[in-house]
Formats: C-alpha cells, sequence, structure tokens
C-alpha cells in the first residue's frame, strides 16, 4: 500500500507511457497509428494530472484540467481523422511516407 | 454546524457570482466575436447556402465591433474570471493586432473568393473561432486557459486550412499541420501537468517565485522545456518549425496571410507573458548541481532565435514558389523576433516591447505582400516566382507595393520594417548578446538575396508576352495600397513606437 501514498509511481509510469507515445510517433507510419501514440501521450498526461492533484491539497484544479484534456482530445481527434478520411478517398492510402505531394 | 458551512457556501458564491458579473465588463470584444461566429454559422446553415457575400459582411461587422469595444476596455489592469485571464494594456494591445488582421483576411477572402469556392459561411465560422481561441491566448493567465485557447486556435486553424477539400495539398498540409499540431499540443499539456506538480497551482503567476525557488533542477528545466516546444509550434520557432512551408503552400492564400500574422501573434503574447512570469532577469534556468553547466532562458532562448532565423534563411534561397519562400521568411522572422525575447527585460523591458512593435509591422507588412500574392495571382494564375517576369511593366501598382513590403521585410528605410528591426537589434545589444545581433545581421544580409530575386525578376527580366495585365479590381487596390500606408507611416511617425511603450503586464 506504501507505494499509493505517495505520487513517484503514478509520474513514473505516465513518463514511461509518454515516452512510448513518442517513439511510437516516430517510428511508426501508419497514420491511424500516429494518432493512437498522440492519444497514449495526452493519458499519459492525464495520469500525471491525476496522480499530482491527489497531492497538492484542496484544489480540484487537477482533475477539471483531466476532463477539459479528455474533451479536446477527442475533438482533435475528429479533425484529424476526418482529414486523413478526405486523404484515403483520393489516394487509398494512409501512409504517412506517401504524404508528399509538397516536398519538404 | 452545517449551517455554518451551508452560510458561508452562499456567501461565497454569491461573491463569484458577483466577480463573474464584473468579468463580464472587461470580456466584452470576446462575447460579440462569439456571437458573431453562431450568428455566421446559423445565418449560413438555415438561411442561404447561396448569398454567401452575407456572412462575409457578417464576419466583417461583428469583428470591426470587437475591435471598437477591444479600444474601449477599461484600462487599469485586473484579473477576469478568478484568475483565467487578465486585462491589461499587455492583452488590450495583442487583440487589437489580432483583430485588425482578422478584418484584414475577410477583404482578402473575398479577393480570394474563386480560390476558396463555396460554403464561405462554414469558412468564415471557423475562421472567426481561431480568432476567439488566439485573443484568448493573449489574455491567459492561467494554464488551462492557456492549453484551451491555444486549442481552440489550433483545431480551427487544421479545418480552416483544409477548407479546398477538392484540392490535394490542401488536405495533405491540413494533416501535417494536424498530426505534428496534436503532438506539439501532447509536449506542452505534459509540461503543464508536470508545472501543476511542482507548484500545486495552473496559475502562470504562480511560477515566479518557482522560478528562483527550483533554479538548479533539471525537472522544473525540462517542464518550461516542454511548454516551449508547444508555443514553438504555434510561433514557427525551431526545432517545431518543418510544418510551415507545407502548410503556408497548400493553404488558401487568405488562410496562409492570416496564419502567418494572427497565429505567431497570439503565440508571442502567450510567450512574452510566460517568461516575463518565470523572470528571466533573475537569471533562472537550468543549473546542474556542481555549478559546471549554467544554461538560462536567455542563453536558450537565443541560441534558438538565431538557429531559427539561419534555418529560415537558408532554405527560402531555393525556393521557386512564392508561398514557399514566404513561408520560409516567416520561420526567419519568429528568429528575429525572439531575439527580443532572449532580450526581453532589458532597460525597462525594451525587448518586450521592441517584440510587440515588430509583430504589429509585421502584421502589416506580411499581410500585404499576401495581399499582393493574391491580386497576382488572379490574373497571372500562378503563384510560382518565375511568373512574377516582367510584372513592373505589366502590373504596375502591385509591382511597386510589393516592392514596398519586400523592403519591409528585409528591414530597409524607409519601411517600418527598418524600426521594429532595429529596435529588436538595439534590445539584442543592450542584453549584451553581441554574437546574436551580428548573426541577425549576417541573416538580414542572406535574406536580401532572396527578396531581391523576386525584384529582379519584376523589373530587370522581361517576358514574353508585353501587353499590361487589366488594372486589378477596386478591392485588391484598396487593400494593397491601405497595408502600404501603414508600413511607411510607421517608419516616417516615429512616435509610433509610443503605442507599444506603455505597454504593462498583469502580475
Amino acid at each position: 500500500m506504501d507505494v499509493l501514498d505517495r505520487p513517484e509511481g503514478f509520474l513514473m509510469v505516465a513518463a514511461v507511457l509518454f515516452v512510448i507515445g513518442v517513439v511510437g510517433f516516430i517510428l511508426r507510419r501508419n497514420l491511424i497509428v500516429l494518432f493512437m501514440c498522440v492519444e497514449l501521450m495526452l493519458n499519459a498526461v492525464n495520469l500525471t494530472l491525476m496522480a499530482v492533484a491527489r497531492y497538492v491539497g484542496a484544489s480540484m484544479e487537477g482533475q477539471i484540467m483531466v476532463f477539459l484534456v479528455m474533451a479536446v482530445a477527442a475533438a482533435e481527434t475528429a479533425v484529424g481523422l476526418a482529414v486523413v478520411i478526405a486523404i484515403y478517398r483520393k489516394r487509398a492510402t494512409v501512409d504517412v511516407d506517401d504524404m508528399t505531394v509538397m516536398n519538404g | 454546524m452545517l449551517a455554518a458551512t451551508k452560510q458561508l457556501d452562499t456567501k461565497a458564491f454569491a461573491e463569484f457570482v458577483s466577480g463573474v458579473g464584473d468579468s463580464v465588463a472587461g470580456f466584452w470584444p470576446e462575447i460579440v466575436l462569439g456571437i458573431t461566429l453562431c450568428a455566421v454559422l446559423l445565418y449560413d446553415l438555415v438561411l442561404s447556402r447561396e448569398r454567401s457575400k452575407n456572412t462575409a459582411y457578417m464576419a466583417f461587422g461583428g469583428t470591426l465591433l470587437s475591435l471598437a469595444l477591444v479600444f474601449m476596455l477599461p484600462s487599469e489592469p485586473r484579473s477576469l474570471f478568478s484568475g483565467m485571464l487578465a486585462l491589461d494594456s499587455f492583452s488590450t494591445f495583442f487583440k487589437a493586432v489580432i483583430l485588425i488582421g482578422t478584418l484584414v483576411t475577410v477583404a482578402l477572402t473575398q479577393l480570394d473568393k474563386e480560390n476558396i469556392g463555396a460554403r464561405l459561411g462554414e469558412y468564415y465560422g471557423i475562421l472567426l473561432a481561431a480568432v476567439l481561441g488566439m485573443m484568448l491566448m493573449a489574455s491567459s493567465t492561467n494554464m488551462i486557459m492557456i492549453y484551451l485557447a491555444v486549442e481552440l486556435a489550433s483545431l480551427s486553424s487544421y479545418v480552416i486550412v483544409a477548407h479546398r477539400r477538392q484540392s490535394r495539398i490542401g488536405s495533405e498540409a491540413s494533416l501535417k499541420y494536424a498530426i505534428y499540431g496534436s503532438v506539439a499540443s501532447a509536449l506542452m499539456l505534459y509540461g503543464i501537468s508536470l508545472l501543476f506538480g511542482m507548484t500545486g497551482s495552473l496559475s502562470v503567476m504562480g511560477l515566479a517565485d518557482l522560478g528562483i525557488r527550483m533554479a538548479t533542477d533539471v525537472g522544473f528545466g525540462i517542464a518550461v522545456g516542454l511548454v516551449l516546444a508547444g508555443l514553438a509550434y504555434k510561433m514557427a520557432a525551431f526545432p517545431m518549425h518543418f510544418w510551415v512551408p507545407d502548410v503556408y503552400q497548400g493553404a488558401p492564400t487568405a488562410v496562409t496571410a492570416f496564419l502567418s500574422v494572427a497565429s505567431k501573434t497570439a503565440a508571442f503574447a502567450i510567450l512574452l507573458r510566460f517568461m516575463a512570469s518565470l523572470d528571466p532577469g533573475s537569471a533562472t534556468g537550468i543549473k546542474m548541481a556542481d555549478g559546471g553547466l549554467f544554461l538560462d532562458w536567455t542563453s536558450i532562448l537565443a541560441v534558438a532565435a538565431a538557429v531559427t532565423m539561419t534555418l529560415g534563411n537558408l532554405a527560402a534561397l531555393f525556393q521557386t514558389n512564392i508561398k514557399r519562400m514566404l513561408g520560409y521568411s516567416s520561420i526567419a522572422h519568429a528568429g528575429y523576433i525572439l531575439m527580443g525575447v532572449a532580450a526581453l527585460e532589458v532597460s525597462d523591458y525594451a525587448g518586450f516591447k521592441a517584440v510587440a512593435f515588430y509583430l504589429l509591422v509585421y502584421l502589416f507588412t506580411n499581410l500585404g505582400a499576401f495581399a499582393v500574392v493574391i491580386v497576382v495571382s488572379n490574373q497571372v494564375k500562378s503563384e510560382e516566382i518565375e511568373a512574377y517576369k516582367g510584372l513592373g511593366t505589366r502590373m504596375w501598382l502591385p509591382a511597386l507595393l510589393l516592392t514596398i513590403f519586400l523592403f519591409s521585410l528585409i528591414g530597409m528605410p524607409p519601411t517600418a520594417g527598418f524600426t521594429g528591426k532595429f529596435l529588436l537589434f538595439r534590445a539584442a545589444i543592450d542584453k549584451g548578446l553581441y554574437w546574436l545581433a551580428i548573426m541577425g545581421g549576417i541573416n538580414t544580409a542572406v535574406s536580401v538575396y532572396y527578396y531581391m530575386r523576386i525584384l529582379k525578376f519584376m523589373y530587370l527580366e522581361d517576358s514574353a508576352e508585353k501587353t499590361p495585365y487589366p488594372a486589378p479590381c477596386l478591392l485588391g487596390k484598396v487593400l494593397t495600397v491601405g497595408l502600404a500606408l501603414p508600413v511607411l507611416l510607421l517608419f516616417f511617425l516615429g512616435a509610433a513606437a509610443g503605442w507599444t511603450k506603455n505597454l504593462s503586464l498583469l502580475g
């Protein structure tokens, strides 16, 4: 039970989740998977906020922020997936390496 | 006991309600903009899809009213909505800059109408949502509010970039913008959650003590660094600048113009507020425990500024598409402006005021340059730099005005770009960042090449065809001339810098 009384464990798990998200985003090529990696990063943020909010006392700011992050993340994914669909209809691919009409 | 608690709650609640009532008095510009947004969307949805011109008038009128209300805001600085927003001369100035940019964008959209296509009601609704987000960015003092404002501005921008659904490059640009943007906001959010862990509060004001107390803490450095990375994405600064050329090229030109000034202005407003509350004057930053490595925020920002301007300028040298070239030029300008942020607090916040003044100048200059790009592409049907050959004789007025705007982007007198750059360089030198000022000078010299190349095409090279193009439409003339005037006037009226002289931050 000792572990649950201190925030370090939660923060470590969150940090690991966040790094997995970042690494996944860099390594994977499928657009849908990229959005999943971003979700992973946002969930790491939520875990950090919840863990911290539990230990900083009476303020509800942390918990409120988690709800806002979830809502905004849903909106962000909706916009992102809408664009992915628009592209898939035209090119029948969701691979990042094919997104090269304009050369970077 | 229970009754006592209940009574206390009622009192607190009554205070909260009256606080909200007071706050609304300082929030009218945003309220008007929000109402206009809904009205435009409803009008488009319910009444008509054909009379799209009316939505343009509605958007223009609402923005104009909002701008008038910004000028009528009470001048004494105070906090709104329990510390969520600040009402101070700083936020008022930036809101005015963003709203002027919006007015011009609405007009540019009408100019570029055949390219942007139908569904203008949706377009204006989303544009106004982005503007609302940017205005909130300029005044947020709480990290929840910063996050929400940045996301409102970003999500609307992703959608509006993809407005030309049938365009291949439009949707690709939007995809790149959205996917990297969501990573940038996740980075910023992680930084915010770590800062929350260290202060126990999400208020930006709370960072001031923390900056001094935690100056040696690596974790604190990482948290602030993550927040800065998220903001760098919106400013188009290194290391989060790579989206700029693709998005600028793929978006409708009016949207590109809007993003290049309004989005950058709002992001710099947050950055200034954030860095000012970290109090860079007290030399906080990442210090290793043994004192071996000392990385203060001034040096980090200065290095970011130097790298940003160098990358932007070098890449701009090789561009053939003018929108792409202006995109790289916009990265370079983010670098110049970062110079002022690095020298934020020097000699009574001269760097801070220089940044504000430069953003005002950049607003008129860059919008003007894009206005000419639209006027030219309406006739020439091309955005390639090659197409500007012989334009000096075939379209004399746009060519002449583009010359003024490019001179201002270079920073040559007699244009306001010179005054703005002068203030930024002087702030950097006062701060003792001589190497940064020299880097800025070299970069300006490099940038002369690619701006002058357009002038060379326009005036020194002949195209096969010699007949002049028909004169631009009235709106095109009024817009381009109207944007060129402030670029010249802000130089001649030396006192104009006085507008930014009295800016102050709540806190």
